[in-house]
């Protein structure tokens, strides 16, 4: 009987250090594995509190700035910028590094169905300074830069933000300068205090250079894919007169995936997202797809505009 | 027997099937056809209200302009435009906008009209007052109408005694220096009241022909318009202006002239206004849309 007892006991403490044990590993991996879903979850209530410090600060006030702000020269100094690393890194050391600039855009609304308002991610971002200069695609703001030209407002439309890789929130107060040709944007979000984490800008990339995209297409956020360059086109529209520059890449990303950034091996930024061509047998009806390649805004373009 | 009675009941199920889902399909697509109607009449009702106290034109003139604006590609831009006259006020306007409405009265049961006349409009509108030399520039983004200028344009045209005839018109010369060109017009006087492209205005007749002396801006004659019953050709001097303050309008059309179809359509700002007047279509910016190395106004 006494046996059987201290059996029981022996069993019993065996079971509680080996879920000990196990939990213990997992509190572990979970430094590793990160709980992004939450943290959009988050900016919710934290773009809550903002707005209602920063009244001002809303996706009208934005729009109504957008004349005024936008910029046909420089945005700023060149020595504003980072400058671009010369040593290569490892594919993890290089993410370890790029995922600090990389950025999740967004939008909050009120719902008026649901009397209730929310964020989610729209697209991608990168950092250009630690004050909070960033560029993203032209169609990501397109919304906001041609309803504010327009003098068109939206109390629904709440704000537009940006969120770090560690869950924080920096709302965009500015739009400084765009290209609708070559999609690209020059945005200012308010840093809230802290510094953001500026990509080294690099330079023009040769075909068959080594690519990395650091991006978050659809709920796959800060997603790391690699690739390489393979295609650098221009072409003058015979209408207009006007030049688009496409750097093409084989790295993957999808919808979502916009205005985010696209890495060298030293860890620059050489461009930025843009689109995905697909290309079918009967494109007619869509069918028999064959391959689909990116079109990303090579950095050159809004470079310029640090003087 | 049994074979046969079963292929016409099938026969009959089949058709009566087809019926149930397109019945309207029943008298060779009346139904479309009505919709069509519909569409037409309420584009000419709104037609009617828009153009209500508009003048209308006694004629125009319709002219194929041409503008080399890009030297360093090669680049030329051409569109037509036309002058609507009236003894007290003519307006030079793109003539696809007539065009496109008249596409549209032409085809009612069209959706979008044709893109291919919208692309190449430039929505300026020119009003000139010849009694009082006033020129009015506007221009039309969507349903935002803007005043662009207002003033007295002041031309001081030398008129020459050299002649030519354009079509069936006698025409003289007149050169006038403006914007750092030396202009060439030539206008005649058989046909009524005065009329000019652009701001080429101030001479006593219809200028059917101009150029700049490098032959880099070019208005040539091509052919009178008249009014039709169904699509007159109206002058309407806008009823209100935007209250986006005009200096901030080269931005403005700079952006909509570069942006794309999705991008206007995800900005919301294409169903800002409902119904067809003033022409809806696509905010095409025509010439404000082109590289230009190569102003007019040097």
């Amino acid at each position: 009987m006494l046996f059987k007892r201290h059996c029981l006991t022996l069993a019993a403490m065996t079971l509680m250090f080996m879920t000990a044990g196990v939990f213990s590993a997992r509190a572990d991996y979970n430094a590793n594995y990160y709980d992004y879903a939450t943290m959009v979850g988050n900016v919710t209530a934290k773009l809550r509190t903002y707005l209602k410090a920063h009244p001002g600060h809303t996706t009208d006030s934005l729009r109504t700035s957008v004349l005024p702000t936008l910029s046909d020269g420089p945005v700023g100094k060149a020595s504003d910028l980072t400058s671009p690393r010369k040593k290569k890194l490892t594919p993890a050391k290089l993410y370890e590094m790029a995922r600090r600039s990389s950025l999740i855009f967004g939008r909050m609304e009120y719902n008026e169905s649901f009397k209730t308002d929310s964020a989610y991610k729209t697209a991608s971002a990168v950092a250009l300074t630690s004050d909070g200069i960033c560029a993203t695609n032209y169609h990501v703001v397109a919304d906001v830069v041609l309803s504010g030209a327009l003098g068109r407002t939206d109390k629904n439309d709440l704000a537009r933000f940006l969120m770090d890789c560690d869950g924080n929130v920096f709302p965009v107060t500015g739009i400084l300068a765009v290209d609708p040709l070559n999609d690209w944007a020059i945005i200012k979000v308010d840093p809230c205090g802290q510094k953001l984490t500026p990509a080294p800008v690099g330079g023009d990339v040769p075909v068959g250079t080594p690519v990395y995209c650091l991006a978050s297409p659809s709920q796959a956020h800060f997603h790391f894919t690699d690739g390489m360059v393979s295609n650098l086109t221009r072409t003058t529209n015979k209408r207009t007169g006007h030049t688009t520059y496409i750097l093409e890449i084989t790295s993957d990303y999808a919808v979502g995936a916009s205005g985010g950034p696209i890495f060298d091996e030293c860890g620059n930024l050489v461009a930025l997202v843009s689109s995905t061509i697909s290309i079918y047998a009967q494109p007619e009806q869509y069918r028999n797809f064959q391959m689909a390649y990116k079109q990303t805004v090579p950095v050159f373009l809004f470079k310029e505009y640090f003087k | 027997m049994k074979t046969i009675f079963t292929a016409l009941a099938l026969t009959m199920a089949i058709s009566l099937s087809g019926w149930a889902q397109h019945p309207g399909r029943q008298d060779g697509g009346g139904t479309h056809q009505q919709k069509a109607n519909d569409r037409l009449a309420k584009l000419k009702e709104e037609a009617a209200a828009y153009y209500a106290n508009a003048d209308s034109a006694d004629y125009g003139v319709r002219y194929r302009f041409k503008y080399k604006y890009n030297k360093a590609h090669g680049l030329t831009y051409e569109e037509d435009r036309m002058v609507l006259i009236r003894p007290e006020i003519t307006l030079e306007m793109s003539y696809e906008g007539l065009a496109e409405d008249r596409w549209r009265i032409n085809h009612p049961d069209s959706r979008g009209g044709d893109p291919s006349l919208a692309y190449h409009l430039t929505p300026s509108f020119h009003f000139y007052y010849p009694a009082t030399d006033r020129l009015v520039e506007t221009y039309r983004i969507i349903s935002e109408e803007f005043k662009l200028s207002d003033t007295t344009c002041g031309n001081k045209w030398d008129i020459s005694t050299e002649e030519k005839k354009i079509g069936d018109y006698n025409c003289r010369k007149a050169t006038l220096e403006k914007d750092g060109r030396t202009w060439t017009a030539w206008f005649t006087t058989d046909l009524p009241h005065r009329g000019a492209p652009g701001t080429l205005t101030g001479l006593p007749g219809v200028v059917l022909e101009a150029s700049d002396a490098d032959a880099e801006v070019l208005w040539t004659f091509n052919g009178l318009l008249s009014n039709e019953p169904d699509s007159k050709l109206y002058i309407k001097f806008p009823d209100t202006f935007s209250s986006i303050p005009v200096e901030n309008f080269p931005k403005i059309v700079r952006l909509c002239a570069l942006s794309n179809n999705n991008h206007l359509q995800s900005a919301g700002v294409m169903n800002m206004r409902p119904g067809n007047y003033p022409e809806k279509y696509l905010p095409s910016t025509g010439i404000h849309a082109l590289n230009i190395d190569n102003p007019i106004a040097r």
